[in-house]
């Protein structure tokens, strides 16, 4: 049961990263993903404009959450409907051919909507589902926080990878007087 | 305690991926995006359409004729120097013209010497002040491409090698 309890935790912090990091990348670069939104649903900037800020909002607000026990339940319902409707703007962007990138996490270069985020999209319903109905198998919630601020940093990390290798690379000193 | 604790964590491990996501922004606007190869990205906000109120005497003859690029590069971006010196070497250049843009004059005179941009027809924008209020661009590097003097496309570019295989003098349309 500890075995369960732990992957069910991992699963918590997991989607917990996910959402906050997709939440926060909209809100420091919604202009990406307003794109996409425009394109795919056919919307005006200033409606495109209030849906990614909604979308932002309640994708921050699902992670943090995850996280809490009271809001947890209610979090893992919104998480598990982000999930589906990630799926179904990617099966749309699939079946509309769209190559706009679609501006997860902030990135301006993500891949556009499409197989990758139906694939995606339906892990995270299927994890929401996992949360929903193993809630009270979770051995220590109270180190969630722990976990998710971990991931989220690592999930950071790795989705923009290239900066983090353009700011570890050593640089070439210059030739010094002898 | 550890929920306060975990939560603390949780809002610097947010901060980090604002500070990335921002750090993007930035290297998407300076030009500098290391692992993105020599992708051609069309410019939305640009101002597609017009054309602009007044050309830079430099600039004068490319105010009509067929398909004529400006080369938008800053002094401030790393990838730009690497394009200025792509065109010291390329003579498929006649279709080109550079604006230099820099917070001084003197500093954008320099980066046009020093990167052997003076044969090509060249006009340094202070402030990118041009730039910015004709066309709606503050983005390095930047191909800015016209027919007859208007605006038809504005790209952003990491290679010219690549803009010039999507911009070419044989193609009308881009």
């Amino acid at each position: 049961m500890i075995g369960a309890g732990l992957v069910l935790g991992l699963i918590v912090c997991a989607t917990a990263a996910v959402y906050v990091s997709a939440g926060l990348g909209k809100f420091a670069a919604p202009e990406h993903t307003r794109r996409a939104v425009r394109e795919l649903f056919r919307l005006d900037e200033p409606t495109a404009h209030a849906a990614v800020r909604v979308l932002a909002l309640v994708e921050l607000a699902a992670g943090a959450g995850l996280l809490v026990p009271a809001a947890r339940p209610a979090a893992a319902v919104a998480a598990g409907a982000l999930g589906l409707a990630f799926a179904a703007a990617g099966a749309l962007g699939r079946a509309r051919g769209t190559a706009t990138p679609c501006g997860c996490f902030g990135r301006a270069d993500s891949a556009p909507l499409g197989l990758r985020s139906v694939v995606v999209g339906l892990a995270l319903a299927a994890a929401a589902l996992a949360v929903l109905g193993g809630a009270s198998a979770l051995t220590r919630p109270d180190l969630l926080p722990v976990g998710a601020a971990g991931l989220t940093v690592l999930l950071a990390a790795w989705t923009w990878r290239d900066i983090v290798r353009e700011l570890i690379r050593p640089r070439p000193t210059p030739a010094s007087d002898h | 305690m550890t929920y306060v604790f975990g939560f603390a964590l949780l809002v610097l491990a947010g901060a980090v991926v604002v500070l990335f996501a921002m750090l993007g922004q930035l290297s998407e606007r300076s030009g500098v995006t290391p692992a993105q190869g020599s992708g051609v990205r069309l410019l939305e906000e640009a101002r597609v359409g017009r054309a602009p109120d007044a050309w830079p005497a430099a600039l004068a003859a490319f105010a009509d004729g067929p398909l004529r690029i400006v080369l938008v590069l800053s002094t401030a971006c790393n990838s730009c120097r690497t394009v200025a010196g792509q065109l010291a070497e390329r003579t498929d250049v006649a279709d080109v013209a550079v604006v230099v843009s820099t917070a001084d004059a003197p500093v954008g005179a320099e980066f046009v010497a020093a990167n052997g941009l003076t044969r090509l027809p060249h006009h340094v924008d202070e402030s990118g002040a041009w730039v910015s209020s004709q066309f709606g661009i503050s983005v390095s590097p930047a191909a800015l491409v016209f027919r007859d003097g208007v605006l038809i496309s504005a790209l952003a570019f990491t290679d010219f090698t690549a803009l010039r295989s999507t911009v070419s003098p044989t193609r009308q349309r881009v």
